[in-house]
């Protein structure tokens, strides 16, 4: 069935995962047509009813147990579909201790040994598999765009739920999909998301970044403000960001409730393409570009929702709570949960009794454990020069664990060819090996019981980072500073001699 | 009662549940409360007990008793009543598996986080939308009510509360085939095996740049 009959048949017609009515989201039939709409009918093999499609995939990416899930199902006699699209790198299970290649033990199971042990036989059948003793390994949702693995235009999916990241060259992604139904079909059943465009305006203060237009975001419009939706970032001030602080922004879709974020590509875009390892040249560069400029959403698509960001005068925001919606400006203070909006009262409560804050004090000079650099939220080489930056010629505090993790190692060989792992090792904190390590607290990768994290990660979940760890989210810069501090602390006061 | 429909797959099969609902009246319950993953299991855990183990017991393996599979009436729930975005987070699949290792059938929620939602799919446990006031009124007659019984029908999509009223539902088609029939995915995919074939060929041929990696 085609896109037409797909529109009439679908408006008002039953929902998938929220209860909201359609209505306005598919009347659309003279309008024009989204980012999102256009490279979903491109991969639509088959529409099933309702809002729900079977689509072609273009890249499936595979975590650690990627080439252990690929051996099983060849010895049970599979053939795997489209295997040149398939790629893997282990990233969740591997330790980041610097012993980790000699000592392989560290690592959970039996995935660092999986990647080199397989590496020809899936090389053979044109898979791509990072392990820890490859020069381009580390967290997928660095590797990917780094790699030119991930491509506009693409339906990119994986099990990871930051897939979303990718969205930020010009593609759409989604985790949550298993290894095995990808595997063997090339193709994921999926309900069509409505579409949602925030649109940033204003201009960034100093030491104001991606993390903190996300974050702000998730504050003003909710942890749930992207159920069912595809967001789409736009704007003049989103126009003006590296494709590495649009990732950041697209990371944190799903922790908006979204099932996608993306970025229409531009120049800006094409030019962090184009140079990269696995990107077209030549001719197909040619004929990918002439596609690619196609794929923004059109002057009169119309969207279910749109928002508008204005970013002026937003300060660096950390969270005090337990969902990425409880944030703030760093020179606010702690919010009471009377003055929350009725339905939100317990959950302020319960937030505030398990991240032991006090309504009305200053969430700033709250005192602090641990400092997690790292993630796939922000870990790539800008970032890593941004808290390089806050920590040249600076002392980590006495009492605080702090960690700092490339997100891979081509930017960890960048980050040393510019000598700032001196900086951070110098200062104290310890510079270890890439993988996803306490975003997730993995492997003996945690937060101290009950210890009290700052983390440049993306979320703040109870237990998240460990048991009974308490976890603030903040940007790179704010998490230099806090290491430095040993508290919480405004990065634009530390850079401007103001805290000791 | 309905004729039972056969399993025709070798998927899990949801036709109807009848049980004790809890109501965990919470906005945005995660996946690392549902389901913690990378840390060593709560010391108080069973196999049973695994799901919601940072709200079910304190760190030495006592239980809440705050917490509402941990009061009378309420220890045998096979279905949850929740607020808006239940199971935000991530896709880890054992944000399924263990509710359902611990008898929870059906989670009933305004919405629910969208890896949640793909995994309750793929694994049989039935996650219903449905608008937060009628949630409310189901979980004001189950506190009222303590252990007495609620029905969630697949099959005729209702929810029958005992003397309060019966609540309509709505469920992708899909969803309600795959369900009742206890399809798997890849079953469910493998009758359109033809039609996937023909496409990934003509893609290929046209979108050739996806190829050269």
């Amino acid at each position: 069935m085609k896109r037409r009959d797909f529109i009439k048949t679908t408006v008002g017609a039953s929902v998938g995962c929220g209860f909201i009515p359609l209505q306005p989201l598919f009347a659309q039939q003279s309008a024009g047509m989204t980012m999102y709409d256009k490279i979903w009918e491109a991969h639509e093999i088959s529409y099933l009813g309702g809002i729900t499609s079977v689509l072609h995939v273009d890249r499936m990416m595979l975590p650690d147990s990627g080439p252990a899930a690929i051996k099983r199902l060849l010895d049970a006699g599979e053939r795997i579909r489209n295997p040149e699209l398939v790629w893997a790198v282990a990233d969740h299970q591997v330790s980041t201790s610097p012993e980790r290649y000699t000592n392989r033990s560290l690592n959970l199971g039996s995935v660092a040994d999986d990647f080199p042990e397989m590496k020809e036989e899936l090389a053979a059948m044109g898979i791509q598999a990072f392990g820890i003793d490859d020069p381009e390994q580390g967290i997928q949702h660095v590797v990917g765009p780094e790699t030119g693995l991930t491509l506009p235009g693409m339906l990119m999916v994986a099990g990871d739920s930051h897939t979303c990241t990718h969205g930020a060259v010009g593609c759409v992604s989604w985790g949550g999909e298993t290894a095995q139904n990808v595997l063997l079909t090339g193709t994921v059943i999926r309900e069509r998301a409505r579409n949602l465009r925030v649109n940033y305006t204003g201009t960034l203060g100093p030491w104001v970044r991606g993390k903190d237009m996300i974050l702000h975001t998730i504050g003003a419009l909710g942890a749930d403000a992207g159920n069912r939706c595809a967001v789409e970032y736009a704007g003049p001030l989103l126009r003006s960001l590296s494709v590495e602080g649009r990732m950041t922004i697209c990371n944190l879709s799903i922790e908006m409730g979204a099932a996608t974020g993306m970025v229409a590509p531009d120049d800006t875009t094409y030019e962090y393409v184009a140079s990269r390892e696995f990107a077209p040249r030549g001719e197909l560069w040619d004929q990918a570009l002439a596609y690619w400029r196609s794929l923004p959403s059109d002057d009169d698509a119309a969207f279910y929702r749109d928002e508008t960001i204005d970013m002026t005068g937003v300060e660096p925001q950390v969270t005090w709570g337990i969902s990425p919606e409880h944030v703030i400006g760093i020179s606010e203070r702690i919010p009471a949960p009377d003055d929350a909006p009725f339905e939100k009262r317990d959950a302020w409560r319960r937030a505030l009794e398990y991240t032991r804050l006090t309504p009305g004090d200053t969430i700033a000079d709250t005192p602090i454990d641990e400092v997690f650099i790292g993630s796939c939220a922000e870990s790539r080489i800008s970032d890593l020069r941004a808290a390089a930056e806050v920590v040249r010629g600076r002392r980590v505090a006495p009492n605080v664990l702090a960690w700092v993790i490339a997100g891979s190692q081509p930017v960890k060989r960048q980050a040393e060819a510019e000598g700032l792992d001196r900086i951070f090792r110098d200062a104290g904190f310890d510079w270890r090996e890439p993988g996803c390590s306490k975003c997730y607290g993995s492997n003996g990768d945690l937060v101290a019981q009950g210890k009290r994290s700052v983390s440049n990660s993306n979320r703040n979940y109870v237990g998240r980072q460990g048991i009974d760890a308490i976890t603030h989210l903040v940007s790179t810069p704010m998490a230099a500073a806090a290491a430095i501090a040993g508290r919480i602390v405004d990065v634009r006061r530390l850079m401007a001699g103001e805290i000791a | 009662m309905a004729e039972e429909p056969a399993a025709l797959g070798n998927g899990p099969q949801f036709i109807r549940q009848e049980g004790i609902a809890a109501p965990l009246m919470m906005d945005n319950v995660d996946t690392d409360i549902i389901s913690p993953i990378g840390k060593p299991p709560n010391p108080g855990a069973t196999p049973e007990t695994r799901a919601f183990e940072p709200i079910r017991f304190f760190a030495d393996g006592r239980e809440k008793p705050d917490f509402i599979l941990n009061q009378e009436g309420f220890r045998r729930s096979s279905i949850i009543l929740a607020g808006k975005n239940f199971g935000t987070g991530s896709s880890r699949p054992v944000a399924v598996s263990r509710p359902l290792a611990g008898g929870i059938n059906v989670v009933i929620a305004e919405s629910f986080g969208p890896l949640f939602y793909d995994n309750s799919v793929r694994q049989g446990l039935l996650a219903v939308p449905l608008e937060g006031d009628k949630i409310e009124r189901i979980a004001e007659w189950a506190f009222a009510n303590r252990g007495q019984t609620i029905l969630v029908d697949l099959q005729r999509q209702v929810i029958e509360v005992p003397g309060l009223d019966t609540f309509a539902f709505r469920i992708e088609p899909r969803v309600r085939e795959k369900l009742l029939g206890g399809f798997t995915v890849r079953e469910e995919l493998s009758r359109l095996d033809e039609e996937i074939h023909v496409f990934a060929q003509s893609y290929r041929q046209s979108w050739p740049w996806i190829y050269q990696k």
